[in-house]
């Protein structure tokens, strides 16, 4: 029908004006990484089975998940264990008061995933077992969990449980060759002298990051990367990557502590937190809690003087301030269009 | 090179094989998420978790026979999700279907439209579920029942959609000719 053609084609044209970002294929090259990275998105057959369909964590927010594997670790939960109760806003992250609830009635979780999309924290239960297993501990599970979650208070959140994800045998190995390259690779080039603060070998191009301040020794670096891996039988590409070692360590030091911070934010619809974000540096860490308000709504001052109180006495006890060697902090609350606060 | 070869190579640990597979079709995707959303950053993370779950069926050993039509329903049906989560209640006297309202106000806010449509072009069009049935048909081609589904409509809503716009289109030629006419 003509008249489709014609259609089709206004449709094509008024498309070609929309580019893809370059982001997008990046991502794309980094697939591995990416996932590793993220939650496990919903698979189209567990439709039914959520409370709203279709879930996709869109950002890990800074809870420790970023440390090697992407959800809360044993040990990471023995340091979380002893950050102290201040008042009654601050206790014991959930993801790990979840996981303890379910162990106690017999489960074995493997972990507790935790993404914002489109502004609601999204959970993800990983149980130990098959997927038929999982179908039929699945409800038991969730009451579990909601319980908890209801127990602190907490009323903003969608909830999904979920097999782990098994690796192929194949990819296993494969994963575990990875690994003992990287190894292998920091230590010689360590032996070489230079300061390594980490090798990722899980893509084609091997990633090897150092100090800032070793930025001139780059090509050095490159050519001494380059030698070992051709001596070891496994050419590949490098890239030298340069981290501020100072902001990685202050991130790694306050990261108990931005996670309790969004626990108690993401997790409460009082609150109406959108997003938090932090950045790093000497002078001082920066807070930056974004809300769903604006300036003009009856409650948003009553609310943002809340935030802003709580946020500031639990940084300012003397246990975190311990933790952080009383680092000079700000907190900044803004509106939804990221715009501070009068007030 | 092959689909079936790529995705073998990206089965042992092959992420190139995943970007050589992928890269030619996420221009497509990201245009009908981005045209369906609305905004940037929304149709970027559709098209990242899209990536993500495709990448894991891959490795989970999923037997993909037409990946290009699998890899675009997938995009449309996780940028209608998002959509419906934005929409919230929001309804549209226009949702309603066409084919049975023939009076009242209805009348009056469909003129309006109309005209709209003739002016600006068919992605600006204010009635997502009738923006979305064109770009799923025109440019993603689900079929009828497809669209049905993805959208919770009904049949009959999704074809008087389409008869619409091609009224639409054949007036717009009309009107056109007739400036053609006019200005000679």
């Amino acid at each position: 029908m003509k008249i489709d053609e014609s259609l089709k084609k206004e449709i094509e044209e008024e498309m070609g004006k929309i580019q893809a970002p370059s982001s997008l294929y990046r991502f794309a090259a980094n697939i591995k990484e990416e996932s590793t990275k993220r939650v496990h998105s919903d698979k189209p057959k567990r439709k039914k089975r959520w409370r709203k369909p279709h879930f996709a964590a869109a950002a890990l927010i800074s809870l420790g998940i970023l440390t090697g594997s992407a959800f809360l670790h044993p040990t990471m939960g023995e340091v979380l264990a002893k950050l102290p109760y201040v008042g009654q806003v601050f206790q014991k992250p959930i993801q790990e008061v979840m996981m303890e609830a379910l162990v106690n009635e017999g489960y074995k979780p493997v972990s507790i995933g935790m993404g914002i999309w489109q502004g609601i924290p999204h959970l993800d239960v990983e149980m130990n077992g098959t997927e038929e297993y999982v179908n039929q501990v699945e409800d038991n599970v969730l009451r579990i969990v909601t319980k908890t979650l209801k127990k602190r208070g907490y009323d903003n959140y969608e909830v999904k449980v979920s097999a782990m994800y098994e690796e192929s045998a194949v990819m296993k190995k494969i994963n575990k060759e990875r690994e003992e390259l990287a190894e292998k690779l920091m230590r010689d080039l360590q032996v070489e002298g230079y300061s390594i603060m980490n090798v990722n070998a899980y893509n084609p191009v091997v990633k090897v990051y150092i100090p800032i301040g070793d930025e001139d020794k780059q090509v050095e670096i490159y050519k001494a990367a380059i030698g070992i891996l051709k001596a070891n039988g496994t050419p590949k590409q490098v890239q030298i990557v340069t981290q501020d070692i100072s902001e990685e360590e202050i991130k790694s030091q306050w990261m108990p502590i931005t996670r309790s911070i969004e626990d108690e934010f993401f997790l409460k619809k009082e609150y109406q937190v959108a997003d938090i974000r932090y950045s790093y540096k000497a002078e001082k860490v920066s807070i930056m809690v974004r809300t769903n308000m604006n300036s003009l709504e009856a409650e948003a001052e009553g609310t943002v003087t809340k935030i802003r109180k709580e946020i500031t006495e639990f940084l300012d006890s003397e246990e975190i301030k311990m933790m952080t060697e009383n680092h000079n902090y700000e907190v900044l609350i803004l509106d939804s269009n990221g715009k501070a606060f009068p007030f | 090179m092959e689909q079936k070869t790529l995705m073998k190579r990206i089965r042992s640990g092959d992420d190139e094989a995943f970007a050589q597979l992928v890269n030619p079709l996420i221009e497509k995707g990201y245009r009908t998420s981005f045209s369906i959303l609305k905004s940037k950053e929304q149709a970027e993370e559709v098209v990242q978790n899209a990536l993500i779950e495709i990448y894991r069926n891959i490795m989970n050993g999923k037997d993909i026979k037409f990946f290009n039509t699998w890899f675009y329903k997938l995009v449309s049906n996780r940028s209608i999700d998002a959509w419906r989560k934005n929409a919230r209640s929001k309804e549209s006297p226009l949702d309603i279907d066409v084919a049975t309202d023939k009076y009242g106000v209805l009348q009056s806010i469909l003129q309006e439209e109309t005209e709209n449509e003739i002016k600006k072009g068919i992605l600006s069009l204010e009635n997502d579920d009738y923006r979305n049935v064109l770009i799923l048909y025109y440019y993603q081609e689900h079929a009828i029942q497809e669209i049905a589904d993805l959208l919770e409509l009904k049949n009959s809503t999704v074809k008087s959609h389409l008869r619409r716009a091609r009224i639409v289109l054949k007036k717009r030629l009309i009107e056109n000719q007739l400036i053609e006419v006019s200005s000679q």
